[in-house]
């Protein structure tokens, strides 16, 4: 070592003292849990089934008559909206690690954790006709903590949910 | 293939010509309407989708297929998007609120910024005014610090925004705009007159549902809470309620 890189060592010390806590610090104070799932099981989970009951209302979304709305990191539900006074659950979509929609010409666009797909919705089928992969990061927990350093991770997987521990 | 790219662009240039509105028409779904709380949107024949910090454009010309174009880094976290018409979308941030041309996707060309404290915030837009609302969060990292309030930001020049005025709120999130009337989920859903952008008066208060966010489609108002939907009929100031699930 000589007197040069002593004033470097001097500035990481105090830039070090910035972040006093480190994320293997900070990752256990998440009051959630990462939810894997194998990427091929992942690219053959879109299906759709009878209607659920909706725990978790996220987003919502409109396209003429039908209503879609959001659980949380798990799909859509459909809702028949052709009489608001009487909504009618008519199906569901399963879409691990979903948050978010748009639709336009029968076709909806989802993310799908890290993916975003494309879906055609005819009333009846649902397909998935396109897959552009790892477009978005992985999901954060919902307060706030990220997955980077994530220990003994199997490989080829992605995170489709967060738990509340 | 040439061709077909000669006639998109062609085709092109007449939908960008007749477009006007990101919901359907009454000619049939088209494209659909999501909430203010949305980060996903289309206008014309492109997705926008934001992320974390970034703002994703998919072409879209051809539905079954959507295209990677381009990622745009934004530099701050990025919560919501609107597209107020065809050409303009609004994107709220933690740090404020962006105006960007998208006339010529995937190429976009950020108009106008308009900065403010730290804070979560969606936003909605019509031809003179955006509304923004300003939340503090306990308990995220991103939301800290700051206030609760509504802005309203006069935009008749998209790219000067000035603020306009600011009124407190307990704690709002999503919101929607019907004409004069602004919808604002705060602590339930409140119905605002805001035909004088200096003097909001309160015209209806549902509180019993602690409504998240709300898409408004003509007079009927969709709303939705962690817990259930309500939709409601919205006539002569008043809420009507229509149903829950």
């Amino acid at each position: 070592m000589n007197y040069r890189t002593i004033p470097v060592l001097l500035s990481f010390l105090l830039l070090g003292s910035c972040y006093p806590q480190d994320w293997d610090y900070y990752y256990p104070d998440s009051a959630y849990k990462p939810i894997l799932m194998e990427r091929s099981q992942l690219e053959s989970s879109v299906k759709l089934i009878d209607p659920q009951s909706i725990n978790n209302f996220g987003k919502i979304y409109r396209y003429g008559d039908i209503l879609f709305i959001n659980e949380k990191y798990e799909g859509i539900h459909i809702i028949d909206n052709a009489d608001p006074v009487n909504p009618v659950n008519i199906g569901f979509i399963t879409i691990p690690g979903n948050i978010d929609i748009a639709m336009k010409d029968g076709y909806i666009y989802a993310d799908n954790a890290v993916d975003l797909i494309v879906i055609s919705y005819d009333g009846q089928n649902v397909q998935v006709v396109d897959r552009n992969r790892d477009i978005f990061p992985e999901l954060p927990s919902p307060d706030g903590y990220s997955s980077s350093d994530l220990d003994n991770r199997p490989e080829n997987t992605i995170i489709v949910k967060w738990k509340e521990e | 293939m040439k061709k077909f790219f000669a006639l998109s662009a062609v085709l092109w240039l007449f939908t960008a010509c007749s477009a006007d509105s990101s919901s359907d028409s009454a000619s049939g779904p088209s494209t659909g309407q999501g909430g203010s709380l949305a980060r996903f949107t289309i206008a014309n024949d492109h997705l926008f989708a934001v992320n974390d910090n970034s703002l994703n454009v998919f072409d879209i010309s051809n539905p079954a297929n959507a295209i990677y174009l381009s990622k745009h880094s934004l530099f701050t976290t990025v919560e919501t998007i609107f597209a107020r018409d065809s050409n303009t979308i609004f994107i709220g941030s933690t740090s404020g609120m962006f105006i960007y041309d998208v006339s010529n996707a995937p190429n976009v060309e950020r108009l106008s910024s308009y900065q403010h404290v730290v804070a979560c915030d969606p936003v909605v837009a019509n031809e003179d005014y955006a509304y923004v609302t300003l939340r503090s969060e306990q308990n995220s990292n991103f939301c800290w610090r700051s206030v609760n309030q509504l802005d309203i930001i006069d935009i008749r020049d998209l790219r000067n925004p000035q603020l306009v005025s600011s009124f407190p709120m307990v704690n709002p999130r999503g919101l929607g705009i019907y004409g004069d009337t602004l919808l604002v989920c705060d602590n339930g859903l409140k119905v605002l007159d805001v035909s004088d952008p200096l003097s909001l008066e309160l015209l209806d208060v549902d509180e019993d549902f602690d409504a998240f966010d709300l898409i408004p489609y003509g007079d009927l108002i969709i709303a939705v809470s962690e817990d259930g939907l309500s939709q409601y009929r919205f006539r002569n100031g008043k809420l009507n309620l229509l149903s829950k699930l």
